[in-house]
């Protein structure tokens, strides 16, 4: 079996402020190891700081690991970074459009990018005009990127992209502001490119929903580790179980009590949340049935007196997974 | 079916051929235009500022005397003509030194340093590309510097060879003071801090590499430590190709050439060697995006 990505014990430690405040060694990539299979629409999930970016650009060459190494279509990253860097086109929605020149119209920017990565002229113009097209910014080609809204830099981006027809993909958040038309669009693109060409390609987000809707494969990343790589059946089944739901309380002068209450309710599970600050309590509860719950919990706060602020079903966190299938708290 | 023009697009068998460093050069230098053009007022600003320097210096030549500049061995011309040389190469210089310190930091400045390294061009096409515009737009500026000062009077002793001769020697200029450029960015990659060397370099060379006044006028050891900077060779080589009517043939001229390429041979491959420690020290800290 090939091969597209490969990290081996990857790890990369950055001095910087450590929890306390004090300055120590952070790891943001902890001893990843990783395969990618070529042509796998694979996805990489964690929370803001997992370390999902810092992965990315070790793959892209822009950092140098700690410890480890890694493959990006047969060609480690240490010694043969020029070749890794045919092989992959990157999209780092972090920047949110900071990536291009400003004072540049999009085509100038997108002909710049095509002579950086050796796309012959004629084959860069259609490509262009084709992207143009597809992404609607055709009309505003000559304006600045300066005049476009954030949306319309975010489609410049993944057009840069995907102009040199790499055969892998490193896709860093590529929907993040991008209104819902254009998110479907680009997933589906996405998705399209992957059937239809054999790309591969790393999908990075921190909404699940979203990694469900596309992926065939799926990593969580915590704190720089990799958590959880499964299939992406296994990770809908894992969301469908976990049934969750948020209280917030107001005047809770015994919150103990509260608690207690609630953990004695039948359909509750378990509580996996609780923040209790100058009287208002927060408890995030794992349920049976949802829709059931609601009420029922409603009802048994009211009949001792509690204040309910809100109540609600909410999406399961990467912490609710990583409980339920590792059985690790 | 946008979805099914693309994938046939991407179909169709190419030949990726790597673009030739004078085209990938081009595009750098396309873009630096563009968005240089971009900034109207900014432009005409900079083309008012070398007006006014000039005229500057001319207004000021009117009360000195050229006795001094004739001692030195410039023979004619005048104060003027020994002062424009001087501030319009100096300014040539500053570009060098800091005009790949600039446009790297307008990279990270922008967010898009990042990209274009990682995108398959050569670390060497990249740093070429980075400063070529600079140049262009400096020798542009060099240019306006000389013919406002010749519309003010500014007057050379020139022969066929000497307009050659000086062409050559900015080339020189150029190539080491773009060491010093290179080194110095190589140690901002790192540092993120200021830009001490192209500053104590931009100012000590104004300083005693007879900018604005001839070497013989300083005390013996300022003298001594100019010549310890390349600015101080081409200034003076330039001068006596442009003043004197000298050639790359005269013994004083082959003295300043020999000491630029020596100067250029010995820092260009500690620039290269600085420059690329800094860049693998930014990736190693992961800052390489940081200004």
């Amino acid at each position: 079996m090939k091969y597209a990505v490969e990290a081996f014990n990857l790890t990369k430690a950055f001095k910087g402020e450590i929890d306390n405040g004090e300055r120590g060694v952070v790891k943001a990539v902890d001893q990843v190891n990783l395969k990618v299979r070529e042509g796998e629409l694979f996805g990489l999930l964690g929370p803001n700081g997992a370390g999902k970016t810092t992965l990315i650009k070790i793959l892209c060459t822009i950092i140098l690991p700690s410890e480890g190494t890694a493959k990006v279509n047969g060609y480690d990253v240490l010694e043969e970074s020029e070749k890794v860097r045919s092989s992959f086109g990157w999209f780092h929605g972090e920047t949110g459009g900071r990536s291009l020149y400003w004072r540049l119209s999009a085509e100038d920017n997108l002909r710049f990018y095509a002579y950086l990565q050796n796309v012959p002229r004629d084959v860069a113009e259609k490509r262009i005009d084709a992207f143009l097209e597809f992404f609607d910014l055709m009309k505003d080609r000559r304006k600045l990127v300066k005049d476009y809204s954030t949306g319309m830099k975010v489609k410049v981006m993944l057009a840069r992209a995907l102009l040199h027809n790499p055969p892998i993909l490193f896709m860093d958040e590529p929907t993040i502001g991008l209104d819902t038309l254009s998110s479907v669009e680009t997933r589906r693109l996405l998705k399209t490119l992957n059937t239809e060409l054999g790309k591969t390609i790393i999908f990075t987000s921190h909404n699940m929903f979203e990694v469900e809707q596309l992926c065939e494969r799926v990593a969580i990343m915590r704190s720089g580790k990799i958590i959880i790589d499964s299939s992406i059946t296994t990770l809908k089944d894992t969301l469908r179980d976990i049934r969750a739901i948020e209280v917030d309380i107001r005047d809770s002068k015994n919150p103990d009590e509260i608690i207690q209450r609630l953990s004695q309710m039948p359909m509750v599970i378990k509580i996996l949340e609780i923040r209790n600050r100058a009287d208002n309590l927060f408890v995030r509860l794992q349920v049976e049935d949802e829709y059931e719950a609601i009420p029922q919990i409603t009802e048994r706060l009211h009949s001792f007196g509690t204040k309910i602020q809100s109540i609600r079903q909410v999406e399961p966190t990467f912490e609710d997974i990583f409980v339920k299938l590792t059985g690790k708290e | 079916m946008k979805d099914e023009q693309i994938i046939q697009l991407l179909s169709e068998k190419i030949f990726l051929r790597k673009t030739s460093t004078p085209r990938m050069v081009a595009s750098f230098v396309i873009r630096d235009f563009k968005v240089w053009w971009s900034y109207k007022l900014w432009t005409s600003l900079d083309v008012a500022g070398t007006v006014f320097s000039v005229v500057t210096y001319y207004l000021f030549s009117l009360i000195t005397t050229s006795q001094q500049v004739q001692e030195a061995g410039y023979s004619v011309g005048g104060y003027f003509t020994f002062a424009l040389i001087g501030i319009a190469f100096q300014r040539y210089v500053s570009f060098a030194v800091e005009g790949i310190n600039d446009s790297i930091r307008d990279e990270q400045w922008n967010g898009t340093i990042e990209t274009i390294l990682s995108a398959a061009t050569d670390f060497k096409t990249f740093l070429l590309g980075e400063v070529c515009f600079s140049f262009i737009i400096s020798t542009a500026f060099l240019i306006i510097s000389m013919l406002v000062g010749i519309l003010l009077g500014a007057s050379f002793n020139i022969t066929l060879l000497s307009i050659p001769s000086a062409i050559l020697m900015s080339f020189l200029l150029i190539s080491s003071h773009m060491a010093v450029g290179v080194l110095s960015t190589g140690i901002i990659m790192k540092t993120k801090e200021g830009n001490p060397l192209t500053w104590a370099f931009s100012w000590i060379t104004q300083l005693i590499s007879g900018v604005f006044y001839p070497l013989n006028l300083l005390p013996w050891y300022l003298g001594w430590l100019g010549r310890l900077f390349p600015l101080t060779y081409t200034l003076d080589g330039i001068r006596l190709c442009l003043q004197s009517g000298q050639t790359l043939f005269s013994p004083a001229v082959i003295s300043d050439v020999a000491s630029l390429i020596i100067f250029t041979l010995a820092a260009t491959p500690i620039a290269l060697f600085v420059f690329k420690k800094g860049y693998n020290a930014a990736r190693r800290d992961g800052s390489l995006g940081q200004y």
